[in-house]
């Protein structure tokens, strides 16, 4: 697989299309360098860049022969896993709250972390309230500062 | 100068200001002393805590998560095998043969006498580097700051291990980074997509806590040690020892001690590169000069006052640069930066000017906070010796959420805590794909300001040329390519570096 010349073409992209969208900035009339001129200047200088990275990582040749997805996944998964419970964690602390979302946050990572089965359970359920209400008790009503509140919750 | 530093000293021990710099050391200690968590994540913890402090308060305790997490990076060094921080690897190769060989209080001693006198010694030139760096800086137009950073990003790009392509693209993306949301001369909106997010771009803290908490952690799960895998040599360890004795060794190496010093320090000067690399580059200079390096690696006192006299040295360094120019020198003073916005203050050689308090605050804090933390160690050695084997299945979650609370409380807005996971998200796929995450946070740091100090002199005099023939700027530029030549020139000399063991894409 050509990775850095896989990632220099996404990075390519990204950069043309920031520059496409560089054309639409608003100029004001009687202004001599408008907002556009930095953006475009820095945006000209990573596409050149990205560019470079991609006939390097072709010159380089592939960095691994075969991948395989089973592998991949089997690998990656507690990482996917954890993004995807902290997504929901964000998600839910406009609904639930701070208190209860981070509860199940902690008590949730925990397990996918690999804080399984019945004996750890005590342990983790106890991590998870010591997490949420020892951060609640001190961020919010000790030190004043404000925690997500909950429209449900 | 000596009069402020004095007034400042006493100013440090105000209860009010000593005791979160004390609790700031305590926690660097045991955030440094625990592996997995580094000093920039422990102080991105801290950072929700000093958000309604005072800015010395605030800045005070930072320092003391500084210092104590280089001292307690050792401690895990030695009595694990497994260094706490990454200022503290080569402690690791001396300290732990010698606690294995039955000598684990001399080697944790070692280790911490050692930072001591050497931050105590870096002390020196950051109270003077600092103040008459800023004094030439202040004397700096749009064109020697336009320069000025241009050289910072081309030295951290140059220095990072990974590519000097990716060092550059990095940087690059950082800069990126800033350009989205209003533009800093007239406020017009770019690239916001028609989204109210976008609109008022990246706030630079939540960027970095996500850039280097998030992706440390996910880097951190993927190497999770077995419950219970951390022994520490065996179960009980006594720690004690002869402190006369071990002062005594260190004194007796003061080249080694001066050069690590000196290592350290300049390493910290440099931007964005921290202990990390200091530690090494002293252990091994310490190494070569050496009439025994065949012992290095045996668990001699050598190789232990080599890298914690640098780490802790190598604080000095980062503070003057982020003192005089605003520039951070490593991670952890980048959040200090950010501290320094959140509180109205705007860094840069007038910081120190116009803020003269605040400054002199922060160098009595660095000092009193070397002689802070050795007494907290003595006290409380063996009760930190418990909290680092505390599992990573634990921490982890509780880490995460104290950052969520740190990027929130920035401005009470959820917006925060999604460009923390969304840089996470990046930054994660940044230590991946072997891109180096330092440039890209200088990026973002001197982004807005490289636009402004552009734009400044190009309203002034719209000539380019100025940017060559100004002595000071034309210095600078020519350094940033003189930079970038050395590090390509080095690398061609370099053999190839065979494939990284773990590339799966």
């Amino acid at each position: 697989m050509y990775r850095d010349a896989g990632v220099g073409i996404v990075l390519t992209l990204l950069g043309g299309l920031l520059l496409w969208q560089s054309g639409k900035i608003p100029t004001p009339p009687f202004v001599p360098i408008g907002p556009a001129f930095y953006p475009r200047i820095i945006l000209g200088v990573f596409v050149l860049l990205t560019l470079a990275l991609v006939a390097s990582g072709l010159v380089r040749g592939p960095s691994v022969r075969t991948w395989n997805f089973a592998d991949w996944l089997r690998r990656y998964r507690v990482i996917i896993l954890t993004f995807v419970v902290f997504g929901l964690y964000a998600l839910s602390l406009p609904w639930l709250g701070f208190p209860l979302s981070t509860f199940l946050f902690t008590v949730v990572v925990q397990w996918v972390l690999g804080r399984w089965g019945w004996q750890s359970l005590p342990g983790v359920l106890a991590v998870g309230a010591g997490t949420a209400y020892g951060t609640y008790l001190v961020f919010e009503v000790y030190l004043k500062l404000l925690l997500p509140r909950g429209t449900l919750f | 100068m000596l009069e402020q530093l004095l007034a400042s000293t006493a100013a440090i021990f105000d209860p009010k200001i000593f005791l979160p710099m004390t609790g700031g050391i305590a926690a660097g200690l045991i955030g440094g002393a625990i592996p997995g968590v580094t000093i920039t994540m422990t102080i991105v913890l801290v950072l929700p805590f000093t958000f309604g402090m005072d800015p010395l308060q605030g800045l005070a305790t930072m320092i003391g998560v500084y210092v104590g997490g280089e001292s307690g990076g050792l401690v895990s060094a030695s009595l694990l095998g497994i260094p706490g921080t990454p200022s503290a690897i080569a402690t690791t190769f001396d300290g732990f043969p010698m606690a294995r060989k039955g000598e684990p209080g001399r080697a944790v001693w070692l280790g911490i006498w050692a930072s001591f006198i050497g931050g105590l010694l870096a002390g020196i030139p950051l109270v003077i580097g600092a103040l008459q760096l800023a004094a030439l800086a202040v004397q700096f137009g749009p064109w020697e700051y336009f320069s000025l950073f241009v050289l910072t990003l081309t030295i951290v790009a140059s220095l990072s291990e990974q590519s000097l392509l990716k060092g550059l693209i990095s940087g690059v993306f950082g800069l990126l980074v800033t350009v989205i949301g209003s533009d800093p001369i007239m406020g017009a909106a770019r690239f916001d997509f028609g989204t109210e997010f976008l609109r008022t771009g990246f706030p630079f803290l939540p960027v970095l806590i996500g850039v280097f908490a998030f992706s440390q952690l996910m880097k951190d799960i993927e190497q999770l040690r077995p419950a219970g895998s951390d022994r520490l040599l065996g179960g009980k360890v006594s720690l004690k020892v002869s402190h006369l004795r071990v002062i005594g060794e260190i004194l007796r190496q003061p080249v080694n001690l001066i050069r690590s010093t000196l290592i350290g320090l300049w390493i910290g000067i440099l931007p964005a590169v921290g202990g990390s690399a200091a530690n090494i580059l002293a252990y091994d200079q310490a190494k070569k000069a050496s009439r025994t390096p065949e012992k290095f690696g045996t668990g001699i006192p050598d190789g232990i006052i080599a890298s914690e006299s640098s780490n802790n040295a190598n604080i000095g360094g980062s503070l003057i640069t982020m003192m005089a120019f605003g520039i951070p020198g490593d991670a952890v003073t980048a959040v200090m930066l950010g501290a320094l916005i959140i509180h109205g203050i705007q860094p840069g050689p007038l910081f120190v000017m116009t803020h003269t308090k605040v400054a002199y605050g922060m160098f009595a804090a660095y000092f009193i906070a070397h002689f802070v933390t050795v007494a907290i160690e003595w006290i409380g050695l063996k009760l930190f010796l418990r909290v680092i084997l505390v599992p990573q299945r634990t921490l982890i979650p509780i880490i995460l959420v104290l950052c969520t609370i740190g990027a929130y409380a920035l401005n009470n807005i959820m917006e925060n805590v999604w460009t923390f996971y969304f840089f996470g998200i990046i930054g994660y796929l940044m230590v991946k794909f072997e891109f180096p995450l330092a440039p890209l946070i200088i990026g973002v740091v001197l982004g807005d300001q490289l636009e402004t100090n552009l734009i400044r002199a190009l309203m002034t005099d719209d000539h380019l040329a100025l940017f060559l023939t100004r002595p000071i700027s034309g210095a600078l530029l020519g350094l940033s390519v003189l930079s970038v030549a050395l590090t390509l020139w080095q690398r061609r000399r370099r053999p190839p570096a065979p494939a990284a063991a773990d590339v799966d894409f």
